[in-house]
């Protein structure tokens, strides 16, 4: 960068971004020198040009439409929330009663009723039959032979 | 930039319940947000859609919003995103230059049949439209500085904070995007002399 004209130094002056040495020694320069009084014309005037540029005008209504909008936004969320809160409040009734339905089901089968037929048709003995028939009597390895040539 | 005092205050009176704090704050940034989003994406098309967009974010968030950090920062952080998603939707970048065309063209054509004879106010149009198209034609990073710097009127710390970057790449960054425009805007320097 040429020191004589240092355009970086401008543009921090033009900004007021610099220490009182800084410009102090910019103020000496731009008294002296046509090119970089031109320079910071050109920067006072970019300035002014940007700031003329955002003349964007929202229209009168915008806050009032802004809270109408976030009102109906938060009432549109307020009943999807409600519908999905009633939603999962069915499928949780839902559970416990299919829960509720099946164990009493369970509860009020009667008990399989296991006789000698069941034996005798070669089905194995298992602890449930052993439970429910041998109280009743024995079975001996020929009652089952017998079941199987009768069979 | 000047920031007013009670922005805290009005987002505490939020907080608590008081919905015109909110009003209060739109009331207040609404058209430096409108404005920055204007120049930011060079169309006049979205802006009231996008700033709607921006507050309604604000109001969203505000509860989660924290106290050491500036309110305009925030607001603007918030606007700079959707800014960038919105562009990034609509692959802008590609028709850019023909959307300004047709913008600038438009306008001109509604203002030469409501005033024909407005010659100066035209001209006036015409030299912030090329101030709006130099800027689009800088990088979005040299952009970014370029609003919160001339527009905002922020201090290079402020601006730091704002984009979290440090001070110096703020002022690289300004100086460069000032050489850039100068060199965009030679005819334009000219006219104004």
């Amino acid at each position: 960068m040429n020191p004589q004209h240092d355009v970086e130094l401008l543009s921090r002056y033009v900004d007021g971004e610099v220490s009182t040495a800084e410009q102090k020694k910019m103020e000496r320069h731009l008294a002296e020198c046509g090119i970089c009084r031109e320079h910071l014309e050109q920067l006072s005037t970019l300035r002014d040009g940007i700031r003329e540029a955002a003349d964007y005008e929202l229209p009168s209504t915008f806050t009032s439409n802004l809270l109408r909008t976030i009102r109906l936004r938060e009432s549109v969320l307020e009943e999807r929330a409600g519908a999905e809160r009633f939603a999962w409040r069915v499928v949780l009734a839902l559970s416990v009663l299919v829960v509720v339905v099946v164990g009493y089901a369970n509860l009020s089968q009667p008990e399989p009723l296991v006789t000698v037929d069941r034996v005798l048709a070669a089905e194995a003995p298992d602890s449930l039959t052993r439970r429910v028939i041998e109280p009743r009597h024995e079975i001996s390895k020929d009652d089952i032979v017998f079941a199987a040539i009768s069979k | 930039m000047k920031q007013p005092n009670d922005d805290l205050q009005l987002i505490e009176r939020f907080r608590n319940g008081d919905e015109r704090a909110f009003e209060e704050l739109v009331r207040r940034y609404q058209r430096q947000v409108a404005n920055l989003i204007y120049l930011t994406m060079g169309s006049r098309e979205e802006v009231d859609d996008l700033t709607q967009e921006v507050f309604i974010r604000v109001h969203r968030s505000l509860s989660r919003f924290e106290y050491g950090a500036s309110v305009f920062s925030w607001i603007y952080r918030i606007a700079v995103n959707l800014c960038i998603d919105e562009i990034r939707r609509r692959k802008i970048k590609k028709t850019l230059s023909l959307e300004f065309f047709n913008d600038h063209r438009l306008e001109r054509e509604r203002q030469s049949k409501a005033k024909p004879s407005a010659d100066e106010h035209t001209l006036q149009e015409e030299k912030k439209q090329v101030i709006r198209d130099a800027l689009q034609k800088l990088s979005p990073v040299h952009r970014q500085v370029m609003l919160l710097r001339e527009y905002e009127e922020m201090s290079y710390d402020e601006i730091a904070k704002t984009l979290r970057i440090s001070t110096q790449a703020v002022k690289s960054r300004i100086f460069r995007a000032r050489d850039e425009l100068r060199n965009l805007l030679k005819d334009y320097f000219k006219e104004r002399r």
